[in-house]
């Protein structure tokens, strides 16, 4: 099956790294562990890898990077605890649970 | 055979750079590159802005996309007192707050800004004259999670707030007065307008709501509801009721709203979730700073709608 995205390892520098035009141009999508997610076989997404210089992955090597920084987060959130504290409150304080991501092909 | 100039009256001019005062829709020949260019208008897009020094949420932004503030907030903890200024390009760090604070709300300018409430439960108003803060008088009620807007440091709006307060009060420069409550008592939801003129959206009751109101500076009337139902999310806007932008929240969402004073537009969505996050700006024209994506981040991002780009033809 062809594969729809591509895979890359970039750290965002700021300003310029997603710039307005290849904004209009093609969807990115961002994931924990500086994993970014751009559409397969196009001209655009490439030259925008080449730009900032991203380190191109698998969809599986990808996964197993985002995978282990949500594991780490869903870890951190479970031993992040205050005596008396419900549900609820501690969602408000921190937030929810950090939730599973499966990359697509 | 018609040609270019047949269709539209007019040739091709070539340009061995591109002009100088671009124009939507224009269409020139690049005589360097020997390709076909033309200005075309896009549908609005996020791109990266520059990074904060400091990452952190639950903090709000005043000012516009090339000239913001965005003060205060935490890293779960510390609370920080710090305020940084951004210029279009960079943010920098300028004077602290006197008290660090969270979940708080703001309004104003880059240059004028005023920030009051706090977690948990403070009242307390702090004034921003372009190099230093002074407090000022405090809320009527204290509270967190409440929401505030306004277009300088002499007008503002702040409503609602945790525990699920309808409260609204306006500041005239000098001090806060009490005026219509909410019809949804709500925190964690999302504002934008005037004193005469203002919108909330979304929040918290007992669950995450879609609820919109509208101020017409006496009252609040519910309007047409948010597509998704959220809270914490980031709102910008223009200078009314009439014009809104939308975007992330709780539930973790990447997705982007705009309203036109009928109703809300789903719009290209952000890379990411992005929830907590400081906003500033308008629905052309907008920064979204900090917050989670889904850790913590010290990253903004910039929205232009529509985007103007030069392109060239090919057949990709």
């Amino acid at each position: 099956m062809a594969k729809t995205y591509q895979y890359c390892v970039a750290e965002n520098w700021g300003k310029g790294f997603i710039d307005h035009e290849e904004s209009t141009r093609i969807t990115f999508k961002s994931f924990p562990g500086d994993v970014w997610q751009v559409p397969a076989y196009n001209k655009h997404g490439n030259l925008w890898i080449a730009k900032v210089a991203g380190a191109v992955k698998t969809k599986d090597e990808a996964q197993t990077i985002v995978t282990a920084k949500v594991d780490a987060a869903q870890t951190a959130w479970d031993n992040d605890n205050v005596e008396g504290e419900s549900s609820d409150e501690k969602i408000e304080r921190i937030g929810a649970k950090p939730a599973d991501i499966t990359l697509e092909e | 055979m018609s040609d270019y100039k047949t269709i539209h009256g007019v040739g091709i001019r070539d340009y061995t750079t591109d002009p100088d005062t671009l124009i939507t829709g224009q269409v020139w020949f690049d005589k360097t590159n020997k390709v076909l260019q033309f200005q075309a208008e896009g549908a609005g897009a996020f791109s990266t802005g520059g990074n904060m020094n400091t990452a952190r949420r639950r903090m709000p932004g005043v000012g516009t996309q090339t000239a913001a503030l965005v003060i205060s907030g935490t890293a779960d903890p510390p609370v920080y007192a710090q305020v940084e200024s951004y210029n279009g390009s960079a943010f920098s760090e300028v004077a602290d707050v006197n008290t660090s604070r969270e979940e708080h709300a703001a309004g104003g300018t880059q240059a004028s800004a005023i920030v009051f409430g706090d977690k948990p439960n403070n009242a307390n108003t702090e004034l921003w004259n372009g190099s230093g803060w002074t407090e000022v008088n405090n809320l009527n009620t204290a509270r967190y999670e409440l929401t505030g807007d306004g277009p300088s440091s002499t007008a503002v709006i702040a409503f609602g707030g945790v525990p699920q307060k309808a409260v609204t009060e306006t500041w005239n420069g000098t001090s806060w007065t009490e005026v219509g409550d909410l019809n949804a008592g709500r925190g964690a939801s999302h504002g934008a307008g005037t004193t005469t003129s203002a919108l909330a959206s979304g929040g918290y009751t007992t669950a995450y709501v879609a609820v919109n109101e509208s101020y017409n500076g006496t009252s609040w009337t519910e309007v047409a509801d948010l597509n998704t139902s959220r809270g914490y999310a980031t709102q910008t806007a223009g200078s009314s009721n009439t014009s809104a932008l939308v975007v992330g929240g709780t539930p973790d969402t990447a997705n982007t709203e705009v309203w036109n004073g009928t109703a809300w537009t789903e719009l290209n969505n952000m890379p990411a979730v992005r929830v907590n996050a400081a906003g500033a700006g308008t629905t052309a024209s907008a920064l979204i700073a900090g917050g989670r994506n889904p850790n913590l981040t010290n990253t903004s991002l910039e929205w232009n709608d529509p985007v103007l780009s030069t392109k060239t033809a090919d057949t990709d």
